[in-house]
């Protein structure tokens, strides 16, 4: 059993630092061989340091029962010593014949962590000057143990911060594995099902062409409806495409010119709505770095919210301020504005918020919006009350590039 | 100079989808093309019609072929280039005709010198439409190889 307990200390090749420790008590006491035991509740006392050369000088002597009190207790010659008794201390070995023996305590505790012993083989006194130096390094003794100790548990704590790296890397892994799952998934799906539907809407289209006028009013009801359904059906497929594009989307991030596109954007779109009623002002936009299709889609979509949210005229304000890291852009209009119960719902797929509707919604444009900004290393969010507008901002991150 | 009369050609379907044939079939009848269409279901079947043999021996020369580009047997970006790179057929012009609007697909069929990509309309009056435009574009304006 006790074989068992030291040897892992004794076989190291290189001495521990207390095994060190053990070699300078020894040398500054003159004794014989110097060692630190552990008192283990169960097994008793167990030597875990000591200094070299190992005598088994132990044996056969219950330290424990020599030991008591906080101090330093001395047996000036074993052999003549009534308390002790001695049996098996082999002829071959040295013979032990002074102990001292002082309890070691760690800073955090009032039990004694072990004792360190000091034996030699010949009688001696210890001296009231030796009594203090045992003194000093039995306190040394703890401070080594609880520094070991600190060292243990850091070396714990970064085995099982490096257990956390890995399982959060394995995690990002497989999160980004199912992301991009889904994004393949959602360009699958859109593509097949283009099929199907291109049926129905063909074939409704050839029903009304070719026997439109023969099915009475009510049937051209119900094909109308059908056709507008698909109608619906297509746009939610699109956007479902291009939200899965946002996403699989290689584009190289470049300088991109904010205010050249958002001219482009508001151009085109006062040509495609000449009859909606919008006034649309900005502040001086910055070149970004960034993705040009992307930036151009993001500016789009919010502004045509903006527009279909307003009642009547639209004032649209686009701007920007420059932070440290990003840029913060906003879209601010005077609208119906948005309840703030709706508002963190108004970013999910297909959710639509009421508008005047001058084209049907899919309500997947700001879900797009939401992709795009996040591949900028961005956020977006919205600000808003009911009849009081609404404002979105969202963040370009400075810091982009590819 | 050339006549006024607008001439009718052979034009090769290339398509397996039993709706999107017929949808093409009325969309020509309503756009009243007196052209010929004719309709293969594979890419091997267009090879064999092309060069008139197999089955299509007695069958004519094709002068315009809308290419599908998800088939059956075979990816019709490989059926483009049997044709494109067969020196009886290469002049024939090749007009893709899908649903894919991925631009692989587009970059791929122009590499493989398709002579033109339309992706196909979801209702029917833009089919009509697109045939039309085929129509006017290919066998008025185009002056094609003799």
């Amino acid at each position: 059993m006790k074989d068992s307990v030291e040897k892992p200390e004794n076989d190291r090749p290189n001495l521990s630092l207390l095994d060190r420790f053990c070699r300078l008590a020894r040398h500054s006491l003159s004794a014989t061989s110097a060692a630190i035991y552990r008192d283990c509740a169960e097994l008793g006392w167990q030597r875990q340091y000591c200094s070299p050369p190992h005598l088994c000088w132990d044996d056969g002597i219950d330290l424990k029962a020599l030991s008591g009190g906080d101090g330093v207790i001395a047996i000036n010659n074993i052999n003549a010593d009534a308390r002790i008794d001695i049996h098996g201390n082999d002829e071959s070995s040295e013979k032990v014949c002074f102990i001292a023996i002082a309890p070691i305590y760690l800073n955090s505790a009032t039990l004694a962590y072990g004792h360190l012993v000091v034996a030699d083989s010949k009688p001696r006194r210890l001296s009231a000057d030796e009594e203090g130096s045992l003194q000093e390094f039995s306190a040394m003794a703890g401070d080594l143990i609880d520094m070991r100790n600190a060292r243990r548990r850091a070396a714990a704590a970064e085995r099982e911060l490096a257990t956390e790296r890995q399982q959060r890397e394995s995690l990002i892994r497989s999160l980004s594995q199912s992301n991009q799952q889904l994004e393949q998934f959602a360009y699958i799906a859109s593509h097949d099902l283009q099929e199907p539907l291109r049926m129905v809407t063909g074939f409704l289209g050839l029903l009304q062409d070719e026997y439109g006028q023969q099915l009475g009013d009510e049937a051209d009801e119900y094909i109308e409806f059908a056709t507008d359904g698909a109608r619906r059906m297509k746009s939610m497929i699109n956007g479902l495409l291009s939200y899965s594009r946002v996403g699989a989307s290689d584009e190289p991030f470049v300088t991109v010119d904010a205010e050249q596109i958002f001219i482009e954007v508001r151009d085109q779109l006062i040509n495609n709505h000449p009859n909606v009623d919008a006034t649309i002002t900005h502040d001086a936009l910055p070149t970004i770095q960034g993705r040009e299709d992307q930036i151009r889609r993001l500016f789009s979509n919010l502004i045509n919210n903006a527009i279909d949210h307003s009642e009547t005229a639209s004032t649209i304000h686009i701007g920007v301020e420059e932070k440290a890291d990003e840029f913060l852009f906003s879209v601010t209009d005077q609208g119906v504005g948005i309840a703030e119960a709706q508002q963190e719902r108004i970013f999910d797929l297909f959710v639509s918020g009421k508008s005047r509707a001058t084209e049907p919604h899919t309500g997947i444009g700001l879900t797009i919006c939401t992709a795009i900004v996040e591949q900028h290393g961005g956020r977006l969010w919205v600000e808003s009350a009911p009849d009081e507008g609404a404002a979105f901002y969202f963040t370009i991150s400075k810091r982009n590039s590819q | 100079m050339s006549s006024s009369q607008p001439k009718s050609i052979d034009i090769l379907l290339v398509e397996d989808n039993p709706g999107d044939i017929r949808l093409v079939q009325k969309a020509f009848k309503k756009a009243r093309l007196r052209n010929e269409l004719h309709v293969v279901e594979s890419g091997q079947e267009a090879m064999d019609f092309l060069l008139q043999r197999a089955e299509f021996t007695d069958m004519p020369r094709v002068e315009l072929v809308l290419l599908d580009l998800k088939l059956p047997d075979r990816n019709g970006l490989d059926v483009l280039s049997d044709i494109k790179e067969h020196p009886d057929l290469k002049r024939i012009p090749v007009v893709i005709l899908t649903s894919s609007e991925a631009d692989e697909d587009i970059i791929t069929s122009y590499d493989r010198h398709a002579n033109a990509y339309l992706t196909k309309p979801v209702d029917f009056p833009g089919l009509v439409k697109i045939v039309q435009e085929l129509d006017e574009f290919w066998l008025s304006l185009v002056k094609l190889a003799p």
